[in-house]
Protein backbone atom coordinates (compact mmCIF):
# COMPACT_ATOMS: atom_id res chain seq x y z
CA UNK A 1 0.00 0.00 0.00
CA UNK A 2 0.92 3.41 -0.88
CA UNK A 3 2.65 5.20 2.53
CA UNK A 4 -0.63 8.23 2.70
CA UNK A 5 -2.92 5.38 2.51
CA UNK A 6 -1.44 3.81 5.39
CA UNK A 7 -0.93 7.16 7.33
CA UNK A 8 -4.72 7.63 6.90
CA UNK A 9 -5.37 3.97 8.20
CA UNK A 10 -2.80 4.70 10.98
CA UNK A 11 -4.12 8.25 11.70
CA UNK A 12 -7.91 6.77 12.07
CA UNK A 13 -7.75 3.45 13.07
CA UNK A 14 -4.34 3.59 15.48
CA UNK A 15 -6.42 5.07 18.48
CA UNK A 16 -9.05 2.43 19.33
CA UNK A 17 -6.58 -0.40 17.86
CA UNK A 18 -4.77 0.87 20.81
CA UNK A 19 -7.90 0.07 23.03
CA UNK A 20 -8.13 -3.13 22.22
CA UNK A 21 -4.67 -4.07 22.86
CA UNK A 22 -4.54 -2.44 25.86
CA UNK A 23 -7.49 -4.61 27.36
CA UNK A 24 -6.22 -7.43 26.11
CA UNK A 25 -2.37 -7.26 26.98
CA UNK A 26 -2.22 -4.53 29.83
CA UNK A 27 0.65 -3.07 28.65
CA UNK A 28 1.36 -0.22 27.25
CA UNK A 29 4.74 -1.02 25.15
CA UNK A 30 3.61 -4.28 23.97
CA UNK A 31 0.20 -2.90 22.62
CA UNK A 32 2.44 -0.09 21.06
CA UNK A 33 4.41 -2.80 19.17
CA UNK A 34 1.30 -5.03 18.39
CA UNK A 35 -0.22 -2.19 16.84
CA UNK A 36 3.12 -0.83 14.97
CA UNK A 37 3.69 -4.26 13.87
CA UNK A 38 0.52 -3.98 11.54
CA UNK A 39 0.89 -1.03 10.10
CA UNK A 40 4.68 -1.83 9.35
CA UNK A 41 3.07 -4.86 7.57
CA UNK A 42 1.15 -2.86 5.53
CA UNK A 43 4.02 -0.61 4.68
CA UNK A 44 6.08 -3.52 3.64
CA UNK A 45 3.60 -3.99 0.88
CA UNK A 46 2.66 -7.41 1.24
CA UNK A 47 -0.93 -6.78 2.15
CA UNK A 48 -3.33 -4.95 0.08
CA UNK A 49 -6.70 -4.26 1.39
CA UNK A 50 -9.92 -4.01 -0.98
CA UNK A 51 -11.92 -0.79 -0.12
CA UNK A 52 -14.39 -1.45 2.57
CA UNK A 53 -12.53 -4.10 4.50
CA UNK A 54 -9.65 -1.98 6.34
CA UNK A 55 -11.31 -1.00 9.88
CA UNK A 56 -12.29 -4.81 9.92
CA UNK A 57 -8.66 -6.29 8.55
CA UNK A 58 -7.19 -3.71 11.56
CA UNK A 59 -9.12 -4.55 14.65
CA UNK A 60 -9.15 -7.89 13.80
CA UNK A 61 -5.48 -8.31 13.31
CA UNK A 62 -4.73 -6.65 16.14
CA UNK A 63 -7.25 -8.98 18.40
CA UNK A 64 -5.99 -12.23 16.99
CA UNK A 65 -2.05 -10.65 17.32
CA UNK A 66 -3.03 -9.87 20.75
CA UNK A 67 -4.82 -13.05 21.49
CA UNK A 68 -1.63 -14.76 19.92
CA UNK A 69 1.16 -13.22 22.13
CA UNK A 70 -0.81 -13.81 24.96
CA UNK A 71 -0.60 -17.84 23.67
CA UNK A 72 3.53 -17.48 23.58
CA UNK A 73 3.88 -15.84 26.65
CA UNK A 74 3.67 -15.58 30.26
CA UNK A 75 0.84 -13.39 30.37
CA UNK A 76 -0.78 -16.68 29.09
CA UNK A 77 -0.76 -18.36 32.13
CA UNK A 78 -1.61 -15.36 33.84
CA UNK A 79 -4.98 -15.27 32.28
CA UNK A 80 -5.65 -18.74 32.01
CA UNK A 81 -5.32 -19.53 35.57
CA UNK A 82 -7.85 -16.74 36.10
CA UNK A 83 -10.22 -17.96 33.33
CA UNK A 84 -10.10 -21.59 32.30
CA UNK A 85 -8.95 -25.10 34.07
CA UNK A 86 -5.34 -26.30 32.55
CA UNK A 87 -7.46 -29.20 30.58
CA UNK A 88 -6.14 -30.55 27.41
CA UNK A 89 -8.13 -28.49 25.48
CA UNK A 90 -6.39 -26.30 22.50
CA UNK A 91 -5.76 -23.05 23.31
CA UNK A 92 -7.60 -22.08 19.38
CA UNK A 93 -10.65 -24.39 21.33
CA UNK A 94 -10.36 -22.31 24.35
CA UNK A 95 -10.63 -19.22 22.52
CA UNK A 96 -13.25 -20.19 19.92
CA UNK A 97 -15.25 -21.75 23.14
CA UNK A 98 -15.59 -18.22 24.88
CA UNK A 99 -16.42 -16.33 22.18
CA UNK A 100 -18.99 -18.63 21.75
CA UNK A 101 -20.24 -18.48 25.32
CA UNK A 102 -20.14 -15.06 25.55
CA UNK A 103 -22.84 -14.28 22.27
CA UNK A 104 -24.96 -17.52 23.49
CA UNK A 105 -25.04 -17.00 27.31
CA UNK A 106 -24.52 -13.40 28.41
CA UNK A 107 -27.54 -10.72 28.14
CA UNK A 108 -28.27 -8.97 25.43
CA UNK A 109 -26.62 -5.50 26.77
CA UNK A 110 -23.56 -7.67 27.97
CA UNK A 111 -22.91 -8.95 24.43
CA UNK A 112 -22.89 -5.80 23.15
CA UNK A 113 -20.94 -4.35 25.62
CA UNK A 114 -18.67 -6.88 25.39
CA UNK A 115 -18.06 -7.06 21.73
CA UNK A 116 -18.24 -2.81 21.74
CA UNK A 117 -15.11 -3.44 23.80
CA UNK A 118 -12.90 -6.51 23.61
CA UNK A 119 -13.79 -6.19 18.91
CA UNK A 120 -14.21 -2.68 18.30
CA UNK A 121 -12.17 -1.10 20.43
CA UNK A 122 -14.81 1.57 22.01
CA UNK A 123 -13.62 3.70 24.89
CA UNK A 124 -15.97 3.39 28.30
CA UNK A 125 -17.11 6.45 27.55
CA UNK A 126 -18.02 6.04 24.00
CA UNK A 127 -19.95 2.36 25.10
CA UNK A 128 -21.61 4.35 27.96
CA UNK A 129 -22.59 6.73 25.68
CA UNK A 130 -24.21 4.21 23.18
CA UNK A 131 -25.92 2.57 25.64
CA UNK A 132 -26.91 5.46 28.12
CA UNK A 133 -25.64 4.61 31.18
CA UNK A 134 -22.56 5.36 33.13
CA UNK A 135 -18.74 4.54 32.84
CA UNK A 136 -18.92 2.49 36.14
CA UNK A 137 -21.87 0.67 34.80
CA UNK A 138 -20.13 -0.01 32.08
CA UNK A 139 -17.06 -1.62 33.90
CA UNK A 140 -19.26 -3.62 36.03
CA UNK A 141 -21.35 -4.70 33.24
CA UNK A 142 -18.01 -6.26 31.47
CA UNK A 143 -17.00 -7.71 34.99
CA UNK A 144 -19.85 -9.68 35.46
CA UNK A 145 -19.75 -11.08 31.77
CA UNK A 146 -16.43 -11.51 32.43
CA UNK A 147 -17.16 -13.37 35.84
CA UNK A 148 -19.80 -15.61 33.86
CA UNK A 149 -17.42 -16.89 31.15
CA UNK A 150 -15.23 -17.95 34.47
CA UNK A 151 -17.85 -19.74 35.99
CA UNK A 152 -18.90 -21.78 33.00
CA UNK A 153 -14.79 -22.49 32.21
CA UNK A 154 -13.51 -22.89 35.84
CA UNK A 155 -16.17 -23.02 38.23
CA UNK A 156 -13.61 -24.42 40.62
CA UNK A 157 -11.58 -21.01 40.76
CA UNK A 158 -14.75 -19.29 42.55
CA UNK B 1 1.31 5.20 40.85
CA UNK B 2 0.31 4.69 37.23
CA UNK B 3 -2.15 1.86 37.71
CA UNK B 4 -1.11 0.32 34.14
CA UNK B 5 1.80 -0.36 36.06
CA UNK B 6 -0.03 -2.85 38.20
CA UNK B 7 -1.76 -5.82 36.30
CA UNK B 8 -2.64 -7.10 39.91
CA UNK B 9 -4.63 -4.20 40.26
CA UNK B 10 -6.36 -3.92 36.91
CA UNK B 11 -7.55 -7.93 37.27
CA UNK B 12 -9.14 -7.56 41.07
CA UNK B 13 -11.05 -4.38 39.95
CA UNK B 14 -11.89 -6.43 37.35
CA UNK B 15 -13.18 -9.53 38.94
CA UNK B 16 -14.38 -7.58 42.67
CA UNK B 17 -15.49 -4.12 41.36
CA UNK B 18 -17.96 -3.70 44.14
CA UNK B 19 -14.22 -3.34 46.32
CA UNK B 20 -13.51 -0.18 44.65
CA UNK B 21 -14.78 3.30 44.50
CA UNK B 22 -16.25 4.92 41.48
CA UNK B 23 -13.38 7.34 41.07
CA UNK B 24 -10.83 4.28 41.37
CA UNK B 25 -12.64 2.60 38.81
CA UNK B 26 -12.77 5.74 36.54
CA UNK B 27 -9.06 5.97 37.20
CA UNK B 28 -8.19 3.01 36.14
CA UNK B 29 -10.93 3.50 32.62
CA UNK B 30 -8.78 6.91 32.12
CA UNK B 31 -5.65 5.15 31.54
CA UNK B 32 -6.66 2.23 29.78
CA UNK B 33 -8.47 4.95 27.59
CA UNK B 34 -5.73 7.54 27.13
CA UNK B 35 -5.62 8.97 23.70
CA UNK B 36 -2.22 8.09 22.36
CA UNK B 37 -0.10 10.49 20.52
CA UNK B 38 -0.80 9.27 17.46
CA UNK B 39 1.62 11.57 14.99
CA UNK B 40 4.94 10.19 17.16
CA UNK B 41 2.89 6.75 17.33
CA UNK B 42 3.24 7.18 13.20
CA UNK B 43 6.51 8.24 12.69
CA UNK B 44 8.15 5.71 15.43
CA UNK B 45 6.18 3.87 12.98
CA UNK B 46 7.99 4.71 10.09
CA UNK B 47 11.07 4.54 11.32
CA UNK B 48 11.04 1.24 12.64
CA UNK B 49 9.69 0.13 9.07
CA UNK B 50 11.72 -2.49 7.18
CA UNK B 51 11.56 -0.83 3.80
CA UNK B 52 14.62 1.12 5.03
CA UNK B 53 16.32 -2.50 5.77
CA UNK B 54 15.42 -4.19 2.83
CA UNK B 55 16.08 -1.40 0.32
CA UNK B 56 19.60 -1.43 2.09
CA UNK B 57 20.16 -5.24 1.78
CA UNK B 58 19.12 -5.05 -1.99
CA UNK B 59 21.30 -1.87 -2.94
CA UNK B 60 24.36 -4.34 -0.92
CA UNK B 61 23.96 -7.24 -3.42
CA UNK B 62 23.32 -4.61 -6.58
CA UNK B 63 26.78 -2.99 -5.72
CA UNK B 64 28.26 -6.13 -5.01
CA UNK B 65 30.73 -5.08 -7.69
CA UNK B 66 33.30 -3.82 -6.30
CA UNK B 67 33.33 -0.24 -5.64
CA UNK B 68 36.00 2.02 -4.14
CA UNK B 69 34.22 1.07 -0.76
CA UNK B 70 34.04 -2.77 -1.31
CA UNK B 71 38.04 -3.19 -1.44
CA UNK B 72 39.10 -2.61 1.94
CA UNK B 73 36.31 -5.34 3.79
CA UNK B 74 36.80 -8.98 3.44
CA UNK B 75 34.09 -9.50 5.80
CA UNK B 76 31.95 -7.21 3.90
CA UNK B 77 32.96 -9.15 0.79
CA UNK B 78 32.03 -12.38 1.77
CA UNK B 79 28.40 -11.07 3.67
CA UNK B 80 27.63 -9.88 -0.04
CA UNK B 81 27.89 -13.11 -1.35
CA UNK B 82 26.30 -14.85 1.10
CA UNK B 83 23.58 -12.55 0.28
CA UNK B 84 23.62 -13.11 -3.18
CA UNK B 85 23.52 -16.54 -2.84
CA UNK B 86 20.53 -16.67 -0.42
CA UNK B 87 19.06 -14.42 -2.91
CA UNK B 88 19.50 -16.90 -5.70
CA UNK B 89 18.14 -19.62 -3.48
CA UNK B 90 15.08 -18.00 -2.57
CA UNK B 91 14.80 -17.32 -6.81
CA UNK B 92 15.13 -20.78 -7.54
CA UNK B 93 12.52 -21.86 -4.78
CA UNK B 94 10.04 -19.76 -6.00
CA UNK B 95 10.99 -21.00 -9.51
CA UNK B 96 10.86 -24.20 -8.41
CA UNK B 97 7.45 -24.01 -6.30
CA UNK B 98 6.53 -22.10 -9.32
CA UNK B 99 6.99 -25.13 -11.81
CA UNK B 100 5.95 -27.30 -9.06
CA UNK B 101 2.29 -25.67 -8.85
CA UNK B 102 2.06 -25.26 -12.27
CA UNK B 103 3.07 -29.05 -13.63
CA UNK B 104 1.07 -31.31 -11.12
CA UNK B 105 -2.50 -31.97 -11.45
CA UNK B 106 -4.63 -33.48 -9.29
CA UNK B 107 -8.68 -34.03 -10.14
CA UNK B 108 -11.10 -32.68 -12.74
CA UNK B 109 -12.71 -30.73 -9.73
CA UNK B 110 -9.45 -28.54 -9.27
CA UNK B 111 -8.16 -28.60 -12.91
CA UNK B 112 -9.08 -25.03 -12.96
CA UNK B 113 -7.28 -24.20 -10.11
CA UNK B 114 -4.29 -26.00 -11.59
CA UNK B 115 -4.92 -24.04 -15.04
CA UNK B 116 -5.03 -20.58 -13.25
CA UNK B 117 -1.82 -21.11 -11.46
CA UNK B 118 0.11 -21.81 -14.50
CA UNK B 119 -0.16 -17.95 -15.63
CA UNK B 120 -0.02 -16.97 -12.12
CA UNK B 121 3.39 -16.00 -10.47
CA UNK B 122 3.58 -15.89 -6.66
CA UNK B 123 6.86 -15.09 -4.25
CA UNK B 124 8.08 -17.21 -2.17
CA UNK B 125 10.26 -15.69 0.51
CA UNK B 126 12.22 -16.76 3.89
CA UNK B 127 11.86 -14.48 7.01
CA UNK B 128 13.76 -15.17 10.30
CA UNK B 129 13.30 -19.19 8.66
CA UNK B 130 9.71 -19.07 8.48
CA UNK B 131 8.60 -19.27 4.54
CA UNK B 132 6.69 -16.56 3.39
CA UNK B 133 4.00 -17.32 0.08
CA UNK B 134 3.62 -13.68 -1.35
CA UNK B 135 0.77 -13.82 -3.64
CA UNK B 136 0.06 -10.08 -5.26
CA UNK B 137 -2.55 -9.49 -7.99
CA UNK B 138 -2.88 -13.35 -7.76
CA UNK B 139 -6.86 -15.25 -8.30
CA UNK B 140 -8.21 -16.49 -5.70
CA UNK B 141 -8.40 -19.79 -7.13
CA UNK B 142 -4.75 -19.76 -7.84
CA UNK B 143 -3.72 -19.28 -4.10
CA UNK B 144 -5.98 -21.59 -2.67
CA UNK B 145 -4.28 -24.15 -4.61
CA UNK B 146 -1.06 -23.10 -4.00
CA UNK B 147 -1.69 -22.74 -0.17
CA UNK B 148 -4.28 -25.96 0.03
CA UNK B 149 -1.42 -28.14 -1.12
CA UNK B 150 0.76 -26.43 1.93
CA UNK B 151 -1.82 -27.63 3.85
CA UNK B 152 -2.75 -31.01 2.31
CA UNK B 153 -6.76 -30.01 2.15
CA UNK B 154 -8.87 -29.93 -0.88
CA UNK B 155 -10.70 -27.14 -2.23
CA UNK B 156 -14.50 -27.18 -3.26
CA UNK B 157 -16.05 -24.75 -4.94
CA UNK B 158 -20.01 -23.96 -3.74
CA UNK B 159 -19.87 -21.87 -6.66
CA UNK B 160 -16.96 -20.96 -8.57
CA UNK B 161 -17.97 -17.01 -9.00
CA UNK B 162 -15.04 -15.76 -6.51
CA UNK B 163 -12.28 -17.71 -7.88
CA UNK B 164 -11.16 -14.92 -10.48
CA UNK B 165 -11.00 -12.33 -7.47
CA UNK B 166 -7.41 -11.27 -7.23
CA UNK B 167 -5.98 -10.48 -4.00
CA UNK B 168 -2.57 -8.99 -2.40
CA UNK B 169 -1.59 -11.65 1.00
CA UNK B 170 0.92 -12.54 2.15
CA UNK B 171 0.87 -16.22 4.07
CA UNK B 172 3.51 -17.45 6.28
CA UNK B 173 3.69 -21.10 6.34
CA UNK B 174 4.47 -20.73 10.52
CA UNK B 175 0.68 -19.78 10.38
CA UNK B 176 -1.87 -22.30 11.15
CA UNK B 177 -5.13 -22.99 8.71
CA UNK B 178 -7.11 -21.38 11.13
CA UNK B 179 -5.50 -18.63 10.77
CA UNK B 180 -4.98 -18.54 7.43
CA UNK B 181 -9.03 -19.04 7.22
CA UNK B 182 -9.47 -16.21 9.29
CA UNK B 183 -7.31 -13.77 7.50
CA UNK B 184 -8.83 -14.68 4.36
CA UNK B 185 -12.78 -14.41 5.37
CA UNK B 186 -11.96 -10.58 6.60
CA UNK B 187 -11.57 -10.16 2.73
CA UNK B 188 -14.91 -9.41 1.10
CA UNK B 189 -16.79 -11.39 -1.88
CA UNK B 190 -16.05 -14.48 -0.44
CA UNK B 191 -16.60 -16.96 2.57
CA UNK B 192 -14.16 -20.06 3.39
CA UNK B 193 -15.06 -22.96 5.95
CA UNK B 194 -13.14 -25.54 6.77
CA UNK B 195 -14.63 -29.16 7.24
CA UNK B 196 -11.83 -32.24 8.33
CA UNK B 197 -10.02 -31.96 5.07
CA UNK B 198 -11.91 -30.14 3.08
CA UNK B 199 -11.79 -25.95 2.43
CA UNK B 200 -14.78 -25.13 1.25
CA UNK B 201 -15.40 -21.98 -0.52
CA UNK B 202 -18.59 -19.96 -1.37
CA UNK B 203 -19.27 -16.47 -2.53
CA UNK B 204 -20.93 -14.33 -0.20
CA UNK B 205 -24.14 -13.74 -1.98
CA UNK B 206 -24.67 -17.53 -2.00
CA UNK B 207 -24.35 -17.80 1.28
CA UNK B 208 -26.32 -14.79 2.66
CA UNK B 209 -28.90 -15.30 -0.14
CA UNK B 210 -29.30 -19.00 1.81
CA UNK B 211 -29.99 -17.64 5.41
Amino acid sequence: MEREAVRSLFMQHYARMQRVARTLLFDVQESEDVCQDIFESLLRGGTDLMPGTEERYLMTSVRNRCLKRLRHENVLQDYRQRTTDNSQESEDDWLEDIVEFATSHLSEREQRIFNLRFTEGYSYEEIAAAEGISKVAVWKRLSHAITEVKKHFNPKSL
Amino acid sequence: MNPLDDKKLFFDMQEYPENYSDEQLERMMAELDKEPDTEAAWQKTLSNSPLKGEKQSLDGVNSLPLGEGWGGSFLRRVAAIFLAVAFLGIMSLASYRAFFYKVKTDNGQRTTDTTAVKTERFYVDVQDGDTIFRFENIRLDSILAVVSRHYERQVIWGDKAPAHLRLFITCRTSHTLREFVEMMNMFDGFRITQDLNILYVESDEKKEGAK
